[in-house]
Protein backbone atom coordinates (compact mmCIF):
# COMPACT_ATOMS: atom_id res chain seq x y z
CA UNK A 1 0.00 0.00 0.00
CA UNK A 2 1.22 3.51 -0.83
CA UNK A 3 2.03 5.66 2.16
CA UNK A 4 -0.30 8.60 2.78
CA UNK A 5 2.58 10.99 2.10
CA UNK A 6 3.10 9.47 -1.38
CA UNK A 7 -0.65 9.53 -2.08
CA UNK A 8 -0.84 13.16 -1.03
CA UNK A 9 2.24 14.06 -3.09
CA UNK A 10 0.65 12.50 -6.17
CA UNK A 11 -2.62 14.25 -5.43
CA UNK A 12 -0.87 17.58 -4.89
CA UNK A 13 1.04 17.16 -8.13
CA UNK A 14 -2.18 16.52 -10.03
CA UNK A 15 -3.74 19.50 -8.31
CA UNK A 16 -0.94 21.84 -9.42
CA UNK A 17 -0.71 20.32 -12.92
CA UNK A 18 -4.37 21.03 -13.46
CA UNK A 19 -4.18 24.57 -12.14
CA UNK A 20 -3.66 27.78 -14.09
CA UNK A 21 -0.55 28.55 -12.10
CA UNK A 22 1.29 25.79 -13.96
CA UNK A 23 1.20 27.94 -17.09
CA UNK A 24 2.83 30.85 -15.26
CA UNK A 25 5.42 28.50 -13.73
CA UNK A 26 6.21 27.05 -17.15
CA UNK A 27 6.58 30.55 -18.63
CA UNK A 28 9.02 31.40 -15.83
CA UNK A 29 11.06 28.28 -16.64
CA UNK A 30 11.13 29.26 -20.33
CA UNK A 31 12.44 32.75 -19.52
CA UNK A 32 16.21 31.98 -19.76
CA UNK A 33 15.81 30.27 -23.15
CA UNK A 34 13.60 33.08 -24.43
CA UNK A 35 16.15 35.70 -23.38
CA UNK A 36 18.87 33.76 -25.19
CA UNK A 37 16.86 33.77 -28.41
CA UNK A 38 16.23 37.53 -28.10
CA UNK A 39 19.93 38.16 -27.40
CA UNK A 40 20.97 36.10 -30.42
CA UNK A 41 18.86 38.27 -32.70
CA UNK A 42 20.47 41.46 -31.53
CA UNK A 43 24.00 40.62 -30.39
CA UNK A 44 26.99 38.75 -31.86
CA UNK A 45 27.48 35.14 -30.79
CA UNK A 46 30.34 36.06 -28.43
CA UNK A 47 27.87 38.05 -26.33
CA UNK A 48 25.56 35.08 -26.21
CA UNK A 49 28.42 32.80 -25.15
CA UNK A 50 29.26 35.24 -22.38
CA UNK A 51 25.62 35.30 -21.34
CA UNK A 52 25.81 31.54 -20.71
CA UNK A 53 28.64 32.19 -18.29
CA UNK A 54 27.30 35.29 -16.53
CA UNK A 55 23.67 36.11 -17.18
CA UNK A 56 22.18 32.63 -17.37
CA UNK A 57 23.22 31.37 -13.88
CA UNK A 58 21.94 34.53 -12.21
CA UNK A 59 18.74 34.42 -14.22
CA UNK A 60 18.28 30.74 -13.32
CA UNK A 61 18.82 31.55 -9.63
CA UNK A 62 16.13 34.24 -9.82
CA UNK A 63 13.76 31.97 -11.75
CA UNK A 64 14.25 29.15 -9.23
CA UNK A 65 13.50 31.48 -6.31
CA UNK A 66 10.36 32.73 -8.02
CA UNK A 67 9.21 29.21 -8.96
CA UNK A 68 9.72 28.04 -5.38
CA UNK A 69 7.81 31.02 -4.04
CA UNK A 70 5.03 30.60 -6.56
CA UNK A 71 4.52 26.88 -5.98
CA UNK A 72 5.70 26.58 -2.37
CA UNK A 73 3.56 29.29 -0.79
CA UNK A 74 0.36 27.79 -2.18
CA UNK A 75 0.91 24.07 -1.73
CA UNK A 76 -1.19 23.96 1.47
CA UNK A 77 -2.66 27.47 1.39
CA UNK A 78 -4.43 26.91 -1.96
CA UNK A 79 -6.41 23.96 -0.55
CA UNK A 80 -7.21 26.02 2.52
CA UNK A 81 -8.56 28.83 0.37
CA UNK A 82 -10.48 26.40 -1.84
CA UNK A 83 -11.94 25.04 1.41
CA UNK A 84 -11.05 21.48 0.42
CA UNK A 85 -8.37 21.03 3.06
CA UNK A 86 -11.05 19.92 5.52
CA UNK A 87 -11.63 16.80 3.40
CA UNK A 88 -7.99 15.82 4.00
CA UNK A 89 -7.81 16.95 7.62
CA UNK A 90 -10.60 14.58 8.59
CA UNK A 91 -8.71 11.49 7.41
CA UNK A 92 -6.55 9.43 9.78
CA UNK A 93 -3.32 11.10 8.71
CA UNK A 94 -1.05 13.11 10.95
CA UNK A 95 -1.10 16.79 10.03
CA UNK A 96 2.66 16.75 9.60
CA UNK A 97 2.38 13.96 7.00
CA UNK A 98 -0.40 15.84 5.24
CA UNK A 99 1.67 19.01 4.93
CA UNK A 100 4.75 16.98 3.98
CA UNK A 101 2.92 15.20 1.16
CA UNK A 102 1.69 18.49 -0.27
CA UNK A 103 5.15 20.03 0.15
CA UNK A 104 6.72 17.13 -1.77
CA UNK A 105 4.36 17.70 -4.69
CA UNK A 106 5.36 21.38 -4.93
CA UNK A 107 9.00 20.48 -4.42
CA UNK A 108 8.95 17.87 -7.18
CA UNK A 109 7.50 20.28 -9.71
CA UNK A 110 9.74 23.18 -8.67
CA UNK A 111 12.82 20.96 -8.94
CA UNK A 112 11.77 19.69 -12.37
CA UNK A 113 11.20 23.21 -13.71
CA UNK A 114 14.31 24.62 -12.00
CA UNK A 115 16.46 21.86 -13.58
CA UNK A 116 14.72 22.25 -16.93
CA UNK A 117 15.30 26.02 -17.23
CA UNK A 118 19.15 25.90 -17.56
CA UNK A 119 19.01 22.71 -19.62
CA UNK A 120 16.68 24.38 -22.08
CA UNK A 121 18.81 27.55 -22.06
CA UNK A 122 21.95 25.61 -22.95
CA UNK A 123 20.04 23.42 -25.39
CA UNK A 124 18.73 26.45 -27.25
CA UNK A 125 22.22 28.01 -27.28
CA UNK A 126 24.03 24.89 -28.49
CA UNK A 127 21.57 23.35 -30.90
CA UNK A 128 19.16 26.13 -31.79
CA UNK A 129 21.65 28.99 -32.05
CA UNK A 130 24.59 26.80 -33.18
CA UNK A 131 27.02 28.08 -30.50
CA UNK A 132 30.05 25.89 -30.00
CA UNK A 133 30.33 24.27 -26.60
CA UNK A 134 33.91 23.51 -25.68
CA UNK A 135 35.64 21.50 -22.97
CA UNK A 136 36.14 23.53 -19.83
CA UNK A 137 33.13 25.76 -20.43
CA UNK A 138 30.46 26.08 -17.73
CA UNK A 139 28.76 22.77 -17.00
CA UNK A 140 25.02 22.77 -17.52
CA UNK A 141 24.69 19.72 -15.28
CA UNK A 142 26.31 21.57 -12.40
CA UNK A 143 23.98 24.50 -12.94
CA UNK A 144 20.90 22.23 -13.05
CA UNK A 145 21.97 20.31 -9.92
CA UNK A 146 22.53 23.49 -7.94
CA UNK A 147 19.13 24.80 -9.08
CA UNK A 148 17.50 21.59 -7.82
CA UNK A 149 19.21 21.98 -4.47
CA UNK A 150 18.13 25.60 -4.21
CA UNK A 151 14.60 24.67 -5.27
CA UNK A 152 14.36 22.11 -2.45
CA UNK A 153 15.44 24.59 0.24
CA UNK A 154 13.35 27.45 -1.08
CA UNK A 155 10.17 25.41 -1.63
CA UNK A 156 10.34 24.22 1.98
CA UNK A 157 10.95 27.77 3.15
CA UNK A 158 8.06 29.25 1.18
CA UNK A 159 5.74 26.41 2.10
CA UNK A 160 6.51 27.15 5.75
CA UNK A 161 5.66 30.80 5.11
CA UNK A 162 2.43 29.61 3.48
CA UNK A 163 1.55 27.69 6.65
CA UNK A 164 2.37 30.68 8.81
CA UNK A 165 1.06 33.71 6.92
CA UNK A 166 -2.07 34.41 4.95
CA UNK A 167 -0.24 36.84 2.64
CA UNK A 168 2.69 34.48 2.29
CA UNK A 169 3.53 35.58 -1.27
CA UNK A 170 4.01 39.17 -0.10
CA UNK A 171 6.21 37.95 2.76
CA UNK A 172 8.05 35.79 0.20
CA UNK A 173 8.78 38.78 -2.03
CA UNK A 174 10.04 40.72 0.99
CA UNK A 175 12.23 37.73 1.89
CA UNK A 176 13.68 37.60 -1.62
CA UNK A 177 14.62 41.28 -1.59
CA UNK A 178 15.79 41.57 2.01
CA UNK A 179 17.55 38.23 2.51
CA UNK A 180 18.45 36.87 -0.91
CA UNK A 181 19.30 40.14 -2.62
CA UNK A 182 20.25 42.33 0.37
CA UNK A 183 21.84 40.01 2.91
CA UNK A 184 23.27 37.75 0.18
CA UNK A 185 25.24 40.69 -1.22
CA UNK A 186 26.82 41.73 2.07
CA UNK A 187 30.42 40.57 2.28
CA UNK A 188 31.07 38.40 5.31
CA UNK A 189 29.53 35.42 7.13
CA UNK A 190 26.04 37.03 7.27
CA UNK A 191 25.49 36.01 3.66
CA UNK A 192 25.40 32.37 4.82
CA UNK A 193 21.81 33.02 5.85
CA UNK A 194 20.81 33.51 2.23
CA UNK A 195 20.31 30.16 0.42
CA UNK A 196 20.90 31.84 -2.95
CA UNK A 197 24.32 33.11 -1.81
CA UNK A 198 25.19 29.57 -0.72
CA UNK A 199 24.07 28.20 -4.08
CA UNK A 200 26.28 30.78 -5.80
CA UNK A 201 29.24 29.42 -3.83
CA UNK A 202 28.56 26.00 -5.37
CA UNK A 203 28.56 27.52 -8.86
CA UNK A 204 31.78 29.47 -8.33
CA UNK A 205 34.19 29.60 -10.17
CA UNK A 206 32.46 27.91 -13.13
CA UNK A 207 29.86 30.65 -13.40
CA UNK A 208 30.14 34.37 -12.78
CA UNK A 209 27.99 35.09 -9.73
CA UNK A 210 28.24 37.34 -6.67
CA UNK A 211 30.37 34.62 -5.02
CA UNK A 212 32.93 34.51 -7.83
CA UNK A 213 33.13 38.31 -7.91
CA UNK A 214 33.77 38.30 -4.13
CA UNK A 215 36.44 35.64 -4.59
CA UNK A 216 38.16 37.67 -7.27
CA UNK A 217 38.19 40.77 -5.09
CA UNK A 218 39.57 38.80 -2.14
CA UNK A 219 36.44 39.19 0.02
CA UNK A 220 35.10 36.59 2.43
CA UNK A 221 34.02 33.46 0.61
CA UNK A 222 32.35 30.23 1.69
CA UNK A 223 34.00 27.02 0.42
CA UNK A 224 31.62 24.90 -1.74
CA UNK A 225 31.59 21.95 0.67
CA UNK A 226 30.75 24.22 3.59
CA UNK A 227 28.01 25.88 1.53
CA UNK A 228 26.57 22.46 0.69
CA UNK A 229 26.58 21.43 4.37
CA UNK A 230 24.91 24.68 5.41
CA UNK A 231 22.22 24.24 2.75
CA UNK A 232 21.59 20.66 3.92
CA UNK A 233 21.38 21.79 7.54
CA UNK A 234 19.09 24.64 6.55
CA UNK A 235 16.75 22.21 4.78
CA UNK A 236 16.72 19.91 7.80
CA UNK A 237 15.80 22.77 10.14
CA UNK A 238 13.12 24.01 7.74
CA UNK A 239 11.56 20.54 7.46
CA UNK A 240 11.45 20.23 11.27
CA UNK A 241 9.85 23.68 11.57
CA UNK A 242 7.42 22.79 8.77
CA UNK A 243 6.36 19.62 10.60
CA UNK A 244 5.99 21.38 13.93
CA UNK A 245 3.97 24.18 12.40
CA UNK A 246 1.67 21.78 10.56
CA UNK A 247 1.15 19.64 13.67
CA UNK A 248 0.03 22.57 15.80
CA UNK A 249 -1.68 24.63 13.13
CA UNK A 250 -5.22 25.90 13.51
CA UNK A 251 -5.80 25.21 9.81
CA UNK A 252 -9.18 26.76 9.28
CA UNK A 253 -9.07 29.54 11.83
CA UNK A 254 -7.99 32.22 9.34
CA UNK A 255 -11.04 31.56 7.18
CA UNK A 256 -13.37 31.33 10.12
CA UNK A 257 -11.99 34.50 11.66
CA UNK A 258 -12.67 36.44 8.51
CA UNK A 259 -16.20 35.02 8.38
CA UNK A 260 -16.85 36.00 11.97
CA UNK A 261 -15.50 39.48 11.36
CA UNK B 1 -15.73 10.14 30.75
CA UNK B 2 -18.61 7.62 30.90
CA UNK B 3 -20.37 6.23 27.84
CA UNK B 4 -20.75 9.57 26.03
CA UNK B 5 -19.21 9.69 22.56
CA UNK B 6 -18.51 13.39 22.78
CA UNK B 7 -17.67 15.27 25.95
CA UNK B 8 -17.01 18.98 26.16
CA UNK B 9 -16.11 20.77 29.32
CA UNK B 10 -16.19 24.58 29.50
CA UNK B 11 -15.41 24.78 25.82
CA UNK B 12 -14.94 28.31 24.52
CA UNK B 13 -13.79 29.81 21.27
CA UNK B 14 -13.18 33.45 20.50
CA UNK B 15 -12.51 35.01 17.12
CA UNK B 16 -10.60 38.08 18.20
CA UNK B 17 -13.06 39.80 20.50
CA UNK B 18 -16.08 37.93 19.11
CA UNK B 19 -17.18 34.98 21.26
CA UNK B 20 -18.36 32.08 19.10
CA UNK B 21 -18.72 29.56 21.92
CA UNK B 22 -19.01 30.29 25.62
CA UNK B 23 -18.50 27.67 28.33
CA UNK B 24 -20.10 24.83 26.42
CA UNK B 25 -20.62 21.74 28.54
CA UNK B 26 -21.86 18.92 26.40
CA UNK B 27 -22.30 15.19 26.58
CA UNK B 28 -23.48 13.42 23.46
CA UNK B 29 -24.70 9.83 23.82
CA UNK B 30 -24.88 7.15 21.12
CA UNK B 31 -27.73 7.42 18.62
CA UNK B 32 -28.88 10.40 16.60
CA UNK B 33 -28.26 13.80 18.12
CA UNK B 34 -29.46 17.02 16.58
CA UNK B 35 -27.54 20.22 17.11
CA UNK B 36 -30.15 22.89 16.77
CA UNK B 37 -29.64 26.59 16.54
CA UNK B 38 -30.19 29.63 14.34
CA UNK B 39 -27.51 30.84 11.95
CA UNK B 40 -24.52 32.18 13.85
CA UNK B 41 -25.32 30.13 16.96
CA UNK B 42 -21.88 28.51 16.96
CA UNK B 43 -22.84 25.10 15.50
CA UNK B 44 -20.16 25.04 12.82
CA UNK B 45 -17.52 26.32 15.23
CA UNK B 46 -18.43 23.56 17.67
CA UNK B 47 -18.23 20.90 14.94
CA UNK B 48 -14.92 22.28 13.68
CA UNK B 49 -13.49 22.05 17.20
CA UNK B 50 -14.88 18.55 17.58
CA UNK B 51 -13.08 17.52 14.38
CA UNK B 52 -9.84 19.25 15.32
CA UNK B 53 -9.92 21.71 12.45
CA UNK B 54 -9.73 24.64 14.80
CA UNK B 55 -8.62 24.68 18.40
CA UNK B 56 -10.67 25.79 21.38
CA UNK B 57 -9.63 29.01 23.10
CA UNK B 58 -10.20 27.24 26.39
CA UNK B 59 -11.84 24.12 27.77
CA UNK B 60 -11.55 20.44 27.01
CA UNK B 61 -13.10 18.41 24.23
CA UNK B 62 -12.90 14.65 23.83
CA UNK B 63 -14.41 12.78 20.95
CA UNK B 64 -14.49 8.99 21.25
CA UNK B 65 -12.20 9.53 24.23
CA UNK B 66 -9.50 11.23 22.16
CA UNK B 67 -8.30 14.74 21.45
CA UNK B 68 -9.11 15.36 17.77
CA UNK B 69 -6.51 18.14 17.53
CA UNK B 70 -3.64 15.88 18.53
CA UNK B 71 -4.72 12.36 17.64
CA UNK B 72 -5.48 11.83 13.95
CA UNK B 73 -6.31 8.17 14.62
CA UNK B 74 -9.72 9.33 15.86
CA UNK B 75 -10.66 9.75 12.19
CA UNK B 76 -10.58 5.98 11.76
CA UNK B 77 -13.82 5.95 13.77
CA UNK B 78 -15.11 9.40 12.95
CA UNK B 79 -16.59 10.76 9.74
CA UNK B 80 -17.24 14.42 9.05
CA UNK B 81 -19.19 16.28 6.42
CA UNK B 82 -18.63 20.01 6.68
CA UNK B 83 -21.02 22.69 5.48
CA UNK B 84 -18.41 24.03 3.03
CA UNK B 85 -19.64 23.46 -0.49
CA UNK B 86 -16.20 22.36 -1.67
CA UNK B 87 -14.90 19.32 -3.51
CA UNK B 88 -11.68 18.72 -5.40
CA UNK B 89 -12.11 20.08 -8.88
CA UNK B 90 -11.03 18.32 -12.09
CA UNK B 91 -11.89 14.98 -10.48
CA UNK B 92 -14.96 12.80 -10.78
CA UNK B 93 -16.95 11.88 -7.69
CA UNK B 94 -15.57 8.36 -7.93
CA UNK B 95 -11.98 9.62 -8.11
CA UNK B 96 -12.49 11.94 -5.14
CA UNK B 97 -13.97 9.16 -3.04
CA UNK B 98 -11.37 6.58 -4.12
CA UNK B 99 -8.56 8.99 -3.18
CA UNK B 100 -10.14 9.69 0.22
CA UNK B 101 -10.74 5.98 0.79
CA UNK B 102 -7.07 5.25 0.07
CA UNK B 103 -6.09 7.98 2.52
CA UNK B 104 -8.33 6.27 5.07
CA UNK B 105 -6.27 3.12 4.70
CA UNK B 106 -8.15 1.10 2.07
CA UNK B 107 -6.13 -0.89 -0.49
CA UNK B 108 -7.03 -0.02 -4.08
CA UNK B 109 -9.49 -2.93 -4.75
CA UNK B 110 -11.17 -2.52 -1.36
CA UNK B 111 -11.38 1.24 -1.93
CA UNK B 112 -13.10 0.75 -5.29
CA UNK B 113 -15.60 -1.65 -3.77
CA UNK B 114 -16.37 0.61 -0.83
CA UNK B 115 -16.71 3.66 -3.07
CA UNK B 116 -19.27 1.78 -5.16
CA UNK B 117 -21.21 0.99 -1.97
CA UNK B 118 -21.30 4.57 -0.66
CA UNK B 119 -22.22 5.89 -4.10
CA UNK B 120 -25.21 3.55 -4.04
CA UNK B 121 -26.11 4.50 -0.47
CA UNK B 122 -26.11 8.21 -1.29
CA UNK B 123 -27.83 7.85 -4.64
CA UNK B 124 -24.85 9.15 -6.59
CA UNK B 125 -24.15 6.09 -8.70
CA UNK B 126 -25.55 7.64 -11.90
CA UNK B 127 -23.30 10.68 -11.56
CA UNK B 128 -20.23 8.93 -10.19
CA UNK B 129 -18.11 9.44 -13.28
CA UNK B 130 -18.95 13.09 -13.86
CA UNK B 131 -16.55 15.87 -12.92
CA UNK B 132 -17.48 17.46 -9.62
CA UNK B 133 -17.39 20.90 -11.25
CA UNK B 134 -20.52 19.96 -13.19
CA UNK B 135 -22.40 18.97 -10.02
CA UNK B 136 -25.36 20.76 -8.53
CA UNK B 137 -25.12 21.80 -4.90
CA UNK B 138 -27.18 18.79 -3.89
CA UNK B 139 -24.89 16.38 -5.75
CA UNK B 140 -21.86 17.91 -4.13
CA UNK B 141 -23.52 17.55 -0.75
CA UNK B 142 -24.30 13.88 -1.40
CA UNK B 143 -20.70 13.28 -2.49
CA UNK B 144 -19.39 14.82 0.72
CA UNK B 145 -21.81 12.75 2.78
CA UNK B 146 -20.50 9.69 0.89
CA UNK B 147 -16.96 10.76 1.82
CA UNK B 148 -17.94 10.86 5.49
CA UNK B 149 -19.36 7.32 5.28
CA UNK B 150 -16.41 5.79 3.39
CA UNK B 151 -14.51 4.22 6.27
CA UNK B 152 -17.57 2.91 8.13
CA UNK B 153 -17.11 5.25 11.11
CA UNK B 154 -18.84 4.59 14.41
CA UNK B 155 -19.68 8.29 14.73
CA UNK B 156 -20.54 10.73 11.96
CA UNK B 157 -20.71 14.49 12.33
CA UNK B 158 -22.68 16.35 9.69
CA UNK B 159 -22.79 20.12 9.49
CA UNK B 160 -26.07 21.23 7.90
CA UNK B 161 -26.31 18.04 5.80
CA UNK B 162 -29.62 19.00 4.23
CA UNK B 163 -28.34 22.27 2.78
CA UNK B 164 -28.79 22.45 -0.97
CA UNK B 165 -30.95 19.35 -1.15
CA UNK B 166 -34.43 19.32 -2.64
CA UNK B 167 -37.32 17.93 -0.52
CA UNK B 168 -36.75 14.41 -1.84
CA UNK B 169 -33.03 14.69 -1.11
CA UNK B 170 -33.77 15.94 2.40
CA UNK B 171 -36.10 13.03 3.02
CA UNK B 172 -33.45 10.63 1.68
CA UNK B 173 -30.79 12.04 3.99
CA UNK B 174 -33.08 11.83 7.01
CA UNK B 175 -33.86 8.25 6.03
CA UNK B 176 -30.13 7.56 5.67
CA UNK B 177 -29.49 8.94 9.16
CA UNK B 178 -32.19 6.64 10.54
CA UNK B 179 -30.67 3.65 8.75
CA UNK B 180 -27.20 4.46 10.03
CA UNK B 181 -28.53 4.67 13.56
CA UNK B 182 -30.26 1.30 13.15
CA UNK B 183 -26.94 -0.18 12.03
CA UNK B 184 -25.27 1.13 15.19
CA UNK B 185 -23.62 4.24 13.79
CA UNK B 186 -24.07 7.33 15.90
CA UNK B 187 -24.81 10.64 14.23
CA UNK B 188 -24.49 14.22 15.33
CA UNK B 189 -25.93 16.63 12.81
CA UNK B 190 -26.51 20.34 12.93
CA UNK B 191 -29.44 22.15 11.45
CA UNK B 192 -31.35 25.36 11.84
CA UNK B 193 -34.42 23.72 10.35
CA UNK B 194 -36.36 22.51 13.31
CA UNK B 195 -38.61 19.83 11.93
CA UNK B 196 -35.60 18.03 10.46
CA UNK B 197 -34.08 17.69 13.89
CA UNK B 198 -37.38 16.77 15.49
CA UNK B 199 -37.98 14.10 12.84
CA UNK B 200 -34.95 11.93 13.57
CA UNK B 201 -33.00 13.08 16.61
CA UNK B 202 -33.43 11.21 19.87
CA UNK B 203 -31.23 13.72 21.64
CA UNK B 204 -31.23 17.43 20.96
CA UNK B 205 -28.77 20.14 21.86
CA UNK B 206 -30.06 23.67 21.45
CA UNK B 207 -27.34 26.21 20.85
CA UNK B 208 -27.70 29.97 20.60
CA UNK B 209 -25.12 32.74 20.71
CA UNK B 210 -22.44 30.21 21.55
CA UNK B 211 -24.24 28.81 24.58
CA UNK B 212 -26.09 25.55 25.16
CA UNK B 213 -29.66 26.53 26.01
CA UNK B 214 -31.02 23.05 26.47
CA UNK B 215 -29.96 19.46 26.08
CA UNK B 216 -31.89 16.22 26.17
CA UNK B 217 -34.70 14.49 24.36
CA UNK B 218 -37.44 16.63 22.86
CA UNK B 219 -39.77 15.38 25.61
CA UNK B 220 -37.27 16.39 28.30
CA UNK B 221 -36.84 19.81 26.80
CA UNK B 222 -40.61 20.20 26.58
CA UNK B 223 -40.97 19.09 30.20
CA UNK B 224 -38.51 21.78 31.22
CA UNK B 225 -40.75 24.25 29.51
CA UNK B 226 -44.02 22.84 30.82
CA UNK B 227 -44.67 25.77 33.07
CA UNK B 228 -44.56 28.12 30.15
CA UNK B 229 -47.84 29.45 28.75
CA UNK B 230 -49.11 27.47 25.82
CA UNK B 231 -52.18 26.84 23.72
CA UNK B 232 -54.04 23.59 23.18
CA UNK B 233 -56.27 23.03 20.19
CA UNK B 234 -59.16 20.60 20.82
CA UNK B 235 -61.68 19.17 18.34
CA UNK B 236 -64.67 17.83 20.24
CA UNK B 237 -68.39 17.15 20.02
CA UNK B 238 -69.36 20.25 22.07
CA UNK B 239 -66.86 23.09 22.31
CA UNK B 240 -69.03 25.29 24.54
CA UNK B 241 -69.61 22.57 27.13
CA UNK B 242 -65.94 21.76 27.25
CA UNK B 243 -65.08 25.45 27.63
CA UNK B 244 -67.32 25.69 30.70
CA UNK B 245 -65.68 22.66 32.26
CA UNK B 246 -62.14 23.82 31.54
CA UNK B 247 -62.94 27.34 32.74
CA UNK B 248 -62.99 26.00 36.28
CA UNK B 249 -59.29 25.24 36.09
CA UNK B 250 -56.97 27.79 37.63
CA UNK B 251 -54.29 27.43 34.98
CA UNK B 252 -56.62 28.18 32.06
CA UNK B 253 -56.22 31.79 30.98
CA UNK B 254 -58.30 32.21 27.84
CA UNK B 255 -60.46 30.51 25.22
CA UNK B 256 -61.10 30.90 21.58
CA UNK B 257 -64.07 29.11 20.06
CA UNK B 258 -63.21 28.47 16.42
CA UNK B 259 -66.42 26.56 15.68
CA UNK B 260 -69.01 24.56 17.56
CA UNK B 261 -66.61 21.63 17.51
CA UNK B 262 -63.24 23.35 17.72
CA UNK B 263 -61.80 25.10 20.76
CA UNK B 264 -58.44 26.72 21.53
CA UNK B 265 -57.50 26.80 25.20
CA UNK B 266 -54.79 29.07 26.54
CA UNK B 267 -53.08 28.00 29.78
CA UNK B 268 -50.39 29.36 32.05
CA UNK B 269 -48.98 25.89 32.65
CA UNK B 270 -48.90 23.15 30.06
CA UNK B 271 -48.26 20.46 32.64
CA UNK B 272 -51.31 21.35 34.77
CA UNK B 273 -53.69 21.57 31.83
CA UNK B 274 -52.49 18.30 30.29
CA UNK B 275 -52.80 16.58 33.67
CA UNK B 276 -56.37 17.77 34.22
CA UNK B 277 -57.74 17.39 30.70
CA UNK B 278 -58.27 13.58 30.53
CA UNK B 279 -60.35 13.39 33.70
CA UNK B 280 -62.48 16.40 32.66
CA UNK B 281 -63.20 14.81 29.30
CA UNK B 282 -64.07 11.44 30.85
CA UNK B 283 -66.30 12.97 33.49
CA UNK B 284 -68.19 15.24 31.09
CA UNK B 285 -68.70 12.59 28.43
CA UNK B 286 -67.79 15.07 25.69
CA UNK B 287 -66.35 13.27 22.69
CA UNK B 288 -62.87 14.48 21.81
CA UNK B 289 -61.58 13.61 18.36
CA UNK B 290 -58.29 15.50 18.29
CA UNK B 291 -55.99 17.28 20.71
CA UNK B 292 -53.00 19.12 19.33
CA UNK B 293 -50.58 21.69 20.61
CA UNK B 294 -49.56 23.82 17.65
CA UNK B 295 -47.42 25.87 19.98
CA UNK B 296 -45.60 22.74 21.14
CA UNK B 297 -43.95 21.83 17.86
CA UNK B 298 -40.17 21.67 17.86
CA UNK B 299 -40.24 25.14 16.42
CA UNK B 300 -42.30 26.50 19.28
CA UNK B 301 -40.05 24.85 21.86
CA UNK B 302 -37.07 26.32 20.08
CA UNK B 303 -38.59 29.79 20.01
CA UNK B 304 -39.40 29.58 23.70
CA UNK B 305 -35.82 28.60 24.48
CA UNK B 306 -34.50 31.46 22.43
CA UNK B 307 -36.72 33.87 24.34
Amino acid sequence: MKSPVALLALFGLGHILGARKLLIAALLALLPAALLVILRWQEPSSTVAEFLHTGLPNLCLAVTCMLAMFLGCGCVRDLLEERTLGLLLTRPIARGSLALGLLFSAMLLTCALAAFAPLLGFGVAMYGLQLEYQQGEPSVLLLSSVMVLLAIVHTTLFSLLGLRFRKSTVIGVVWLFVVEVGLGSIPGPARMLAPTALAECLLSPNFATRASISAESGEYQIPPLQALCILALMELVLIVLHQRRAASMDFLSADVTSEAA
Amino acid sequence: MGSALIECNKLARWYGSVPALTDVDLSVPAGITGLLGPNGAGKSTLLRILTGQISASSGICRILGRDPMRDASVFRDLGFCSEDDALFERMTAREVLTFLARLSGFERPAAKERVQQVLEITGMIANADRLTTSFSKGMRQRTRIAAALLHRPMLILLDEPMTGLDPVGRRDVLELLRKLAEQGTSVLFSSHILHEVGAVAAHIVVLNRGMVLAEGSLAEIRADLSDHPFTLSIRCSDARALMLRLGALECVTDFKIRSLEHLDVGASSAAKLLHALPSIVLESGIGVSEVSAPGESVEAVFQKLLR
